[in-house]
């Protein structure tokens, strides 16, 4: 196995009274597809807010390619290649589909605050690659006729896959996808399967955070399982399935049926 | 007669819109109102006033100094009153105390630096032509021109460069921006720096307007900016332009058709007006429904 992209080591965040995260640590592979499930409020999205620097972690660090990233500001842990997809889809409303993924260029780009004002010849090539990677990235997320409407206007699933492109813009190396599934239907879910899998072939790294269980078991090469901020299981699809701590961690909490463990012939795109 | 005062208007409703982009800029990025701005603008025309009565310096080279010292006036606002609450969990409105203290500083610093007493703005533009029979004076085209133009490049900033994306998507959420790589604080930096600039030019624009510029101009040209932040619809830019005109047409022609005494009661009775009609302003977003 090469050498680990993420090390997640001993990381606990704590809420005033709260303890969200406690002592989690495990690590992602190059190439590799890691889904993280757990139970509602078991830290999930904490986890990727710790990661992304949103907050610094109160114990524990966080090293991405072998460099401590853990008390980074969030600019910086995103331009060392680490990208993220919300839960609750947060697009820029106001702007246009195709302007929303060039802001995901920002810090591949030149762009300080006299950037493109003289409009110069190597000014204008940059302006140039950016629109076309932007279409581009569109393209590869079947929304290249929507480039211009404003981002709100799209449908939910086109939104999720909007924020997908936006992240892709960044040209990260790991991205991290927080209930990429949540609101699709089933062929959608089966689109964003495929997406996922289109985007491992380009070399990228995955971190998802899913409830669908079916996409989760289709997809992942290894699951990490969180509960109560802990985490309970780590291991193949198949493993964590039959594990007795993740079936009483989901039996003894279950809310919705995606919650149930099945297995699913999905995602073999 | 009509056409004069509505020109007279448009003149002075541009400099109140250029002030009032200042408030919008700021409350964009941080969603907090710089009760500093006037201050700083007013500061920053009287430094500029000083420094061509000392020097002899024409008229352009001291809108430089104007730019440059309400520039200078920004970062340090942004240092001291913005930024330091900006890290810690701070009450929503400290950074408005704290800009309202920054604002008092400026305003006792101006009557040490330059005395309480109007400061004339020497070596005015003179003059006045005609077009199709309206009198123009030569000063109100070029603060008209200048005005209106600064607001053009600036809309075409935000909408085109990619700093200006970046603006943009700070305004929109600060959180998002900086997980897709913005570099949000050095955003607010120029952002807050930006708008003090644009006061700057508009302060001095005002002088040339009025003829003089006093240390208590701060106060109220600030309020009639804030006014017009409200009465646009808030961090609306084109709201901040359309409302900024408005006022000034609203207070001429109240000037010109009722009585100098009841003006800014005309103007301010006009806004309540519009928030009659449209609570949101001018330009605001009606308020998502859940």
């Amino acid at each position: 196995m090469p050498e680990a992209m993420l090390v997640v080591d001993g990381v606990s965040r704590r809420f005033g009274g709260l303890l969200a995260l406690n002592g989690v640590s495990f690590s992602v592979s190059p190439g590799e597809i890691v889904a993280v499930i757990g139970p509602n409020g078991a830290g999930k999205t904490t986890l990727f807010n710790v990661i992304t620097g949103l907050f610094p972690p109160t114990d524990g660090t966080i090293r991405f390619e072998g460099r401590t990233i853990s008390g980074l500001p969030p600019h910086r842990i995103a331009a060392l290649g680490i990208a993220r997809t919300f839960q609750n889809i947060r697009l820029f409303r106001s702007m246009s589909v195709l302007d929303n993924v060039k802001v995901g260029r920002h810090s591949r780009t030149r762009s300080g605050a006299l950037a493109g004002v003289l409009r110069t010849r190597r000014e204008r090539a940059e302006e140039r690659e950016t629109e076309a990677r932007a279409r581009a990235l569109l393209r590869f997320v079947g929304l290249e006729s929507a480039a211009d409407l404003p981002a709100g206007a799209l449908s939910y699933g086109a939104q999720r896959r909007l924020e997908i492109a936006r992240a892709l813009a960044m040209e990260p190396k790991l991205l991290l996808l927080d209930e990429p599934a949540a609101g699709m239907n089933e062929a959608e879910t089966a689109d964003l399967a495929e997406l996922l899998q289109n985007i491992r072939r380009q070399g990228i790294t995955e971190l998802i955070v899913e409830h669908d269980m079916g996409l989760v078991m289709g997809l992942s090469d290894r699951v990490v399982v969180l509960n109560f901020g802990a985490k309970i299981a780590e291991g193949p699809p198949e493993a964590v399935q039959n594990d007795p701590a993740v079936i009483e961690a989901y039996l003894g909490k279950d809310d919705d049926e995606s919650g149930e463990a099945r297995p699913s012939e999905e995602g073999g795109a | 007669m009509l056409f004069e005062q509505l020109l007279n208007g448009i003149t002075v409703g541009s400099t109140y819109a250029l002030i009032a982009v200042g408030y919008t800029l700021i409350f964009g990025v941080l969603g907090m109102i710089n009760m500093a701005h006037g201050q700083i603008f007013i500061f920053a025309a009287l430094t500029a006033i000083v420094t061509m009565s000392a020097f002899g310096w024409p008229l352009l080279p001291a809108f430089f100094v104007s730019v440059a010292c309400a520039a200078v006036l920004g970062a340090l606002l942004e240092a001291v009153a913005f930024r330091p609450l900006r890290k810690k969990d701070v009450p929503h409105l400290a950074p408005l105390i704290s800009t309202i203290g920054f604002a008092t500083i400026l305003d006792d610093a101006m009557i040490k630096l330059f005395g309480a007493d109007s400061r004339f703005v020497p070596g005015k533009l003179g003059g006045s032509f005609s077009v199709g029979g309206v009198d123009v004076r030569t000063v109100d085209l070029a603060i008209l021109v200048a005005a209106l133009g600064l607001m053009a490049l600036l809309h075409l900033w935000i909408q085109k460069t990619p700093f200006g994306k970046a603006i943009r998507a700070t305004s929109e959420s600060p959180e998002t921006a900086a997980i897709l790589g913005i570099p949000t604080d050095r955003v607010i930096l120029a952002t807050v720096v930006l708008a003090s600039g644009l006061g700057g030019v508009a302060g001095l624009l005002l002088g040339l307007s009025y003829g003089a510029v006093a240390p208590s101009m701060g106060v109220g040209l600030g309020f009639k900016g804030l006014a017009v932040l409200v009465l646009g619809g808030l961090g609306s830019l084109p709201g901040a332009m359309l409302g900024g005109l408005l006022l000034g047409v609203v207070e001429v022609l109240a000037v010109a058709y009722g009585s100098s005494t009841y003006r800014d009661a005309i103007a301010f009775l006009m806004i309540i007006l519009v928030f009659l009609v449209r609570p949101q302003g001018l330009f605001g977003e009606t308020p998502v429904q859940r």
